[in-house]
């Protein structure tokens, strides 16, 4: 497993620090444009704001795309005859990418987050941060820690669900040509028969304080289960043709 | 000492049958030609022993049962196309190889590599055909294996390259293991190869010894090879 981490950052730093360099140069253009124009200028604050919220959800979703990417072109390019013959479970493999994903993803959600309330400090003047971190102490950890456990644990089965995708492609279609257009579909239909019977029953949104424990269990199981099948599936059904 | 059975196996893909009711055995301390024109089976049942292709149906029973990480440890399997990384420099696929693969010899490939004129810093992107040719037949043949699946190594290969591809697998071939060769370049072949099995339309047609075919037909295998699909 460290092995293949480590092959999976060697992989993509490059890109990465790309992006982020990308991101920044965006980021401190605008900033330092939007504060030539005048600090308080309050009319136009909401497009400033919008333009910092959405350049970080940009770094969030190029994170996501760089997730599905990890097993996407893996399986798909010529490498693939070498990462599938390595003699590692599927298992292995998919949780690597897993954690590599999981690790950029929050790490992209962490420096959106904290350079979009630099931003505004810097543009209002207002101590965002400090308000922040006084309504987090406020707030009981245990909650904190649970909140942040269920995003995590979310944006990990939203990927398993893709993978899943993938995975029933190599083991039933992969024979098929358009294999995009397949791929998509067979996604479609899995997140319909999730939004329809899944979801409901795992979704806190929906529950009461007293079965939110309960939720979260049902969403952790559920996550281990979709992660079992993508692994059985590469792992004993997949074909690279 | 047999290093692989293959029994009845049947590969369909959706309106083509691929290998169809393939029967075949591959001795240990052999080099093993697998001859046919395009489109015959060979690549399909490289794929399938490698473990990167489902079987339709039929029976793989290596000396041993081997199945996941077991038989992706004893068979290394080459395709056609590069399986290298090509962001990765020689020195990283080497260190990769070494990573993943128990017993990989680094020296092997150095030594393979060293008359290349290629740094071990160039990316994998900027070799040539024949260099990355013989890269990827030095890295897979030090992996620690007993079954070697190499389909079509000298495809787009320079005439030096070829022969350099040829020495390197001639001088591998020990009793613990056996080389299989996928090719349609007979003639290349022919001085490397222990053993031949033509293969037409996924069925074996003929299989023997180089040596007795050569003097029952009367005729190299290059030769015999043009009468077996001659037709096709």
């Amino acid at each position: 497993m460290i092995r293949l981490l480590k092959f999976e950052f060697q992989k993509k730093w490059k890109m990465s620090l790309g992006v982020l360099l990308g991101y920044f140069l965006i980021y401190f253009v605008f900033l330092f444009k939007f504060k030539a124009e005048g600090t308080f200028n309050i009319e136009r604050m909401p497009f400033q704001l919008v333009f910092f919220i959405l350049l970080a959800s940009g770094l969030f979703f190029a994170a996501g795309i760089s997730a599905i990417n990890s097993l996407r072109v893996e399986a798909k390019n010529s490498s693939r005859d070498l990462y599938f013959a390595l003699p590692l479970t599927a298992y292995t493999k998919i949780g690597s990418k897993l954690i590599v994903s999981t690790v950029e993803a929050t790490l992209a959600a962490v420096i959106g987050t904290i350079s979009c309330i630099k931003a505004l400090e810097y543009l209002t003047g207002f101590g965002v941060m400090k308000f922040l971190f006084q309504g987090l102490q406020d707030a009981p950890l245990d909650e904190v820690i649970l909140a942040l456990y269920v995003q995590i644990l979310a944006g990990v089965l939203m990927l398993l669900i893709i993978y899943l995708s993938f995975a029933i492609f190599r083991s039933f279609f992969s024979q098929v040509r358009l294999g995009g257009l397949i791929t998509i579909i067979i996604y479609i239909i899995l997140m319909y028969l999730n939004v329809r019977y899944v979801f409901p029953f795992i979704s806190i949104d929906t529950m009461t304080t007293q079965s939110i424990g309960l939720a979260v269990a049902g969403m952790t199981a559920y996550t281990v289960i979709i992660f079992g099948l993508v692994g059985y599936l590469f792992e004993k059904r997949a074909s690279f043709d | 000492m047999i290093a692989l059975e293959v029994k009845n196996l049947h590969k369909r893909y959706m309106f083509v049958k691929a290998l169809d009711d393939f029967n075949v055995t591959f001795d240990k301390g052999k080099v093993i030609g697998l001859l046919g024109p395009n489109g015959s089976g060979k690549t399909t049942l490289m794929r399938i022993l490698s473990g990167l292709l489902q079987k339709s149906s039929g029976e793989i029973i290596y000396d041993k049962v081997l199945k996941g990480k077991a038989l992706k440890q004893k068979v290394a399997y080459m395709p056609t196309e590069s399986q290298l990384y090509n962001w990765m420099t020689v020195n990283q696929i080497i260190g990769f190889y070494e990573d993943f693969f128990e017993g990989f010899d680094r020296q092997k490939v150095l030594d393979a590599i060293a008359v290349l004129d290629l740094k071990t810093s160039s990316t994998i992107k900027s070799l040539s055909t024949g260099q990355r040719g013989r890269l990827k037949v030095a890295l897979t043949m030090a992996r620690k294996a007993e079954l070697y699946l190499i389909d079509e190594p000298l495809n787009g290969i320079d005439p030096i390259s070829r022969d350099m591809i040829l020495e390197l697998l001639a001088g591998e071939i020990t009793d613990d293991k056996c080389i299989v060769i996928s090719s349609h370049l007979v003639h290349e072949f022919e001085r490397i190869i222990d053993e031949v099995i033509f293969i037409r339309k996924g069925k074996v047609e003929l299989k023997g010894h180089v040596e007795t075919l050569r003097s029952e037909r009367e005729m190299s295998i290059h030769d015999l090879y043009k009468e077996v699909y001659k037709y096709d």
